[in-house]
């Protein structure tokens, strides 16, 4: 991407996406399905939950954003080779299992919301407070609900973006051998962090 | 055992290897390939499958 097109990206880490060297980075590869089908492809979740409101954006009434797919889990860089998913959306085993799952992901993401609200905390059902102490499957679904009315749909695509946040630092953790750790830790260690 | 913390796939941004698909209803092809058309940040190329 070109610096001017890409000058409010802001990544975590501060490493320059420009540099004299390399003067562009590869940050999502397109494709159609068909002529109704357009797919993008981020190899990170920061990488998509960036990029997708400039996505969203241009693309304006031409295109809707339907639903994103991800991994929940790290991969070992000496036992996987990254181009062994380069295919992985496409099996249709996986796309199964992924629509399967799109009901609990919507359940899932409630608490996202009400966390900003002290008194809606409490009012949390049991239900969906055992479903965020459940493990995470490998691959999930979000299906996006966008009305084309921008701040509703900004806020979406924040509690997506939060989404990921809390299930990168969920995989974060197993890697490092904490295999207990789910949703709800992290959103307890992200609101420890916030009130202190 | 913990694993180091080194060993998992990470990109050149530095954040960890987890990919992610977004997937789009086109509503009207040709208006959205004009509209890409303007971006100087995505290159097309034909391809034989996705």
């Amino acid at each position: 991407m070109r610096r001017d097109e890409i000058k409010e990206l802001r990544f975590l880490t501060e490493i320059p996406l420009i540099s004299p060297i390399a003067p562009t980075v590869l940050l999502s590869i397109f494709g159609f399905l068909s002529k109704k089908i357009l797919f993008a492809d981020f190899e990170s979740f920061e990488r998509a939950y960036l990029v997708m409101p400039f996505l969203y954006k241009w693309f304006g009434q031409f295109a809707q954003l339907k639903h994103a797919d991800f991994f929940n889990s790290l991969f070992d860089k000496k036992i996987t080779n990254k181009k062994v998913f380069n295919d992985v959306f496409n099996n249709k085993v996986l796309q199964n299992n992924l629509k399967a799952r799109q009901e609990r992901i919507d359940l899932i993401c409630m608490p996202f919301v009400m966390s900003y609200d002290k008194a809606s905390q409490k009012a949390l059902s049991t239900s969906i407070y055992s479903e965020l102490q459940k493990p995470l499957p490998q691959t999930e679904r979000y299906q996006f609900m966008l009305q084309g009315e921008q701040p509703e749909d900004d806020f979406q695509m924040l509690i997506f973006a939060y989404s990921l946040m809390l299930r990168e630092l969920v995989a974060r953790k197993h890697w490092q051998g904490e295999n207990n750790y789910q949703l709800c830790n992290a959103l307890k260690e992200i609101e420890e962090l916030t009130t202190h | 055992m913990k694993k180091d913390a080194r060993d998992f796939i990470s990109l050149d941004t530095g954040e960890p290897y987890q990919p992610v698909r977004l997937t789009f209803q086109i509503n009207n092809y040709d208006g959205l390939i004009a509209k890409l058309s303007i971006l100087k940040c995505i290159k097309f190329k034909n391809t034989l499958s996705a």
